[in-house]
């Protein structure tokens, strides 16, 4: 428990400095979070949704490989879609977190720039969410004192202590999940919140890696860890906020590395890792989560695995954009270029 | 009228102790071994790899590890120390680096003894199956998860950092772990001395899933992994089914169908040691040792399911049926030295063994692995002993023409044991809470 307490505090300071950053960058204020200094009681959703059973004869989306921009420097990581720059934010790595850098990709002019005095790092991934807003440090310190509050016995997992607390707003501003390793806590703006129960049918509490909100809000897709004891497997879960109930996904043969909500719609993207298989590359697959049904991708692309932020698409929901490359002679895969596939419809 | 009343379908509790020692004398007995000389594939004692930034789950970020760098895979938690090494790729040791920073990465270190031994056969023949074929490998969950320091985490740093094991500050989890490596030892098929890709995976319910193209990665029955049972359920989630589910040996070492939090949804057979499990998941293989010879015991056999015979009464015909499993290298032939093999019982009291008259015989040319049959035993001969506590064992027979039938435990692996107790005047058909749990 000690060592977790030491971790994550290691963690948020390392937030805290890139943070400061972030602030001189992005001045105008979010909604703020409620200060809420207990763990609220848990919210009141459905465990299952009863039909939770895919639905045949899912929509049909055809994916046409596009052009592949080089790119001076690897590896690189196509972060997220800057709605405000109708740009790509783009990762570098450095040779440490510290040094990793952002940068703003514009795919019309094939122009790039430093995101401002933003920084970014494979560690704390606090460019966050989609419209390319960054998350007020204040938010964030006051998830990270919600929600750091250690009660794992022995050693922990390791994955938990690279996840930092994130703050992701509902695109209506009503509420914002906050979410770091074991704990989720959905708040509203105007006070109060609850707590997400989301693995309702194990013995354990599991890591959360990643959560999304729909375009339109309507659901929240959660990407967790499937073990409580064991790097690999993985759970993407669906809940959808107008009725209450949460929804499974399943990946066959492999983990979800990724995942993404195409916008304007209910199309949830994923990226399935093939475990043992090293040589394969990621594989993308789609669900409509209005209907449960399977989305039948034509010329779906495969991603470098695991494309973790790997694809991103653009904010009209046309193209999707991936770090793109080839195994270097020890048969390593290497990102080199910018891969774009046109979406259609 | 007696009645006996089986305690040890799950032998848990007092019955633990007991079906451990009959294990324990049957281990001791100078089981016959089939080794051999010639290796023609030398254990390595080091490998070379690849050392990337790795994702919440394990995931190849495609960022090298460079000296500085915190970042998880590049040590076992962000934050916590630097990349360790002077390289990248990386040479080191397999047993005093590599599988002790692997195996608390693929499997908890709070699981059972046998299922972490088991998968510390799996995770190094697997990393031999790649140094064999020359992958080039690295320390994302495409191969095995490999983060410098995880051993260490869970105690004090070694005080024998060049070979952990040897360290006098091991904590209670160090040494447990450490005990599961104690003997370098790995599974090739049954034909060779190469190593066997022993994949293996989270879970995975009822049937593994096997892969055409590998020896030893057959589909068998693993009915212990259920989503069936109403309190925990098995999941193929993020699994890929094959080889050894980690989860499922966890489950055959407690006896009972959840894996995790206590002990509940007992399963009617309990398995107690690593060959066990890993002649299950992993089919026709031979286990070796750090000079490639071979260390097991050719005829094998596993119980995967015992129904009825919860109470046996003298004088009468009591139905058992038992799903066999035959995990030995070769298939059970018939030919004309061996008749056939049957499944057969021995009660023991004491130095006392008595064997049984009833036997169920297994189908000639019963495959290694799969498939697992269901046969029947009809007990008769409950034996009028004082009451006490015994032992009915489960065992396999070959009938070998023109002498008498071997058992399998002559050879020396272990019949599988049941702690009975024999009860007085039962004259109704009562349940009686005798099974002994924890």
């Amino acid at each position: 428990m000690a060592a977790l307490a030491v971790v994550l505090l290691g963690a948020l300071g390392m937030i805290a400095l890139g943070l400061a950053a972030l602030q001189r960058a992005k001045p105008s204020a979010l909604a703020r979070l409620p200060a809420l200094t207990t763990m609220p009681a848990a919210c009141a959703f459905a465990a299952e949704s009863d039909a939770a059973e895919a639905i045949a004869g899912g929509r049909n989306v055809s994916f046409r490989a596009g052009d592949a921009t080089p790119w001076t420097g690897q590896p690189l990581r196509v972060a997220d879609w800057a709605a405000s720059k109708q740009s790509l934010l783009i990762l570098t790595a450095g040779k440490d977190p510290a040094s990793d850098s952002l940068l703003l990709y514009d795919p019309r002019t094939g122009a790039s720039e430093p995101a401002g005095q933003r920084r970014a790092s494979t560690l704390l991934p606090h460019w966050a969410d989609g419209s390319g807003r960054v998350t007020e440090q204040q938010d964030l310190e006051i998830g990270a004192q919600l929600l750091n509050q250690p009660r794992v016995a022995g050693v922990p997992p390791a994955s938990l202590v690279t996840m930092a607390v994130r703050v992701i707003q509902r695109p209506d501003s009503s509420q914002s999940l906050v979410f770091g390793a074991l704990r989720a806590v959905l708040m509203d703006s105007a006070g109060g919140g609850c707590t997400l129960t989301i693995n309702w049918d194990g013995d354990a509490d599991l890591p959360l890696i990643d959560a999304a909100w729909s375009g339109d809000g309507r659901f929240l897709a959660v990407l967790m860890m499937s073990d409580p004891g064991r790097l690999g497997p993985t759970a993407l879960r669906v809940l959808d906020m107008s009725l209450g109930q949460w929804r499974t996904v399943q990946a066959e043969d492999g983990a979800i590395s990724a995942m993404r909500w195409r916008p304007a719609g209910h199309e949830l993207y994923f990226t399935v890792t093939h475990l043992d298989e090293p040589e394969r590359l990621d594989t993308l697959t789609a669900i409509d989560a209005g209907t449960a049904a399977p989305i039948d991708i034509a010329g779906a692309p495969e991603l470098f695995a695991p494309a973790y932020w790997g694809f991103v698409f653009s904010g009209d929901g046309r193209v999707l954009y991936a770090a793109c490359g080839a195994p270097d002679a020890d048969g390593v895969l290497r990102t080199n270029s910018i891969c774009r596939w046109m979406v259609s419809p | 009228m007696h009645g006996v009343v089986l305690l040890g379908l799950l032998a848990h509790g007092f019955g633990l102790s007991a079906a451990m020692s009959s294990f324990a004398r049957v281990r001791a007995a100078a089981p016959s071994r089939a080794g051999n000389s010639a290796s023609a594939f030398v254990p390595p004692q080091q490998i070379s790899l690849r050392v990337f930034r790795l994702t919440a789950n394990g995931g190849n970020t495609g960022v090298e590890c460079t000296r500085g760098d915190s970042s998880f895979g590049c040590v076992h938690a962000a934050g916590q120390g630097t990349y360790p090494y002077a390289t990248n790729p990386i040479t080191i040791s397999m047993e005093n680096d590599y599988l002790l920073n692997v195996v608390p990465q693929e499997m908890p270190l709070s699981f059972e003894p046998i299922a972490l031994e088991a998968q510390v056969v799996a995770a190094r023949t697997y990393a031999y199956w790649h140094i064999n074929r020359s992958s080039k490998i690295n320390n994302s969950i495409s191969y095995q998860a490999f983060v410098p320091g995880k051993f260490a985490a869970y105690g004090a740093q070694p005080d024998n950092p060049g070979e952990p094991c040897a360290s006098g500050n091991l904590s209670g989890s160090q040494s447990k772990l450490c005990t599961a490596m104690r003997a370098p030892r790995y599974l090739s098929p049954a034909a060779s001395d190469v190593p066997v890709l022993t994949e293996f995976s989270a879970d995975w319910p009822d049937r593994t899933i096997g892969r055409a193209s590998q020896p030893g990665l057959v589909a068998v029955d693993d009915p212990i992994s259920n989503t069936s049972n109403g309190v925990c359920t098995s999941t193929s989630a993020g699994s890929h089914g094959r080889g050894m589910s980690q989860t499922g040996a966890q489950r055959w070492a407690r006896g009972t169908q959840c894996a995790y939090g206590a002990a509940r949804a007992f399963w009617s057979v309990r398995w107690w040691s690593a060959e066990q499990l890993l002649f299950h998941y992993y089919t026709g293989v031979r286990l070796r040792d750090a000079s490639g010879a071979t260390i097991d015991l050719e005829r094998r056999w596993n119980p995967l399911l015992i129904a009825g015979g919860e109470r046996l009464s003298p004088g009468v015909p009591n139905a058992m049926t038992v799903k066999v499993q035959n995990t030995s290298p070769a298939a059970w032939e018939c030919d004309d030295v061996v008749a056939g093999h049957t499944l057969g019982y021995r009660w023991i009291s004491g130095t006392q063994e008595i064997d049984g008259l009833g036997q169920a015989a297994l189908p000639c040319g019963l495959g290694p692995g799969d498939p697992s049959p269901s046969v029947s035993l009809v007990i008769t001969d409950v034996p009028v002993w004082p009451p006490g506590t015994y032992s009915l064992t489960l065992d396999m027979r070959a009938h070998i023409s023109g002498s008498e039938p071997v058992w399998f435990s002559s050879d020396g692996w272990a019949p599988y044991s049941m702690i009975v107790q024999l009860t007085v005047a039962i004259t109704q058909a009562v349940w009686l809470p005798a099974i002994v749990r924890e």
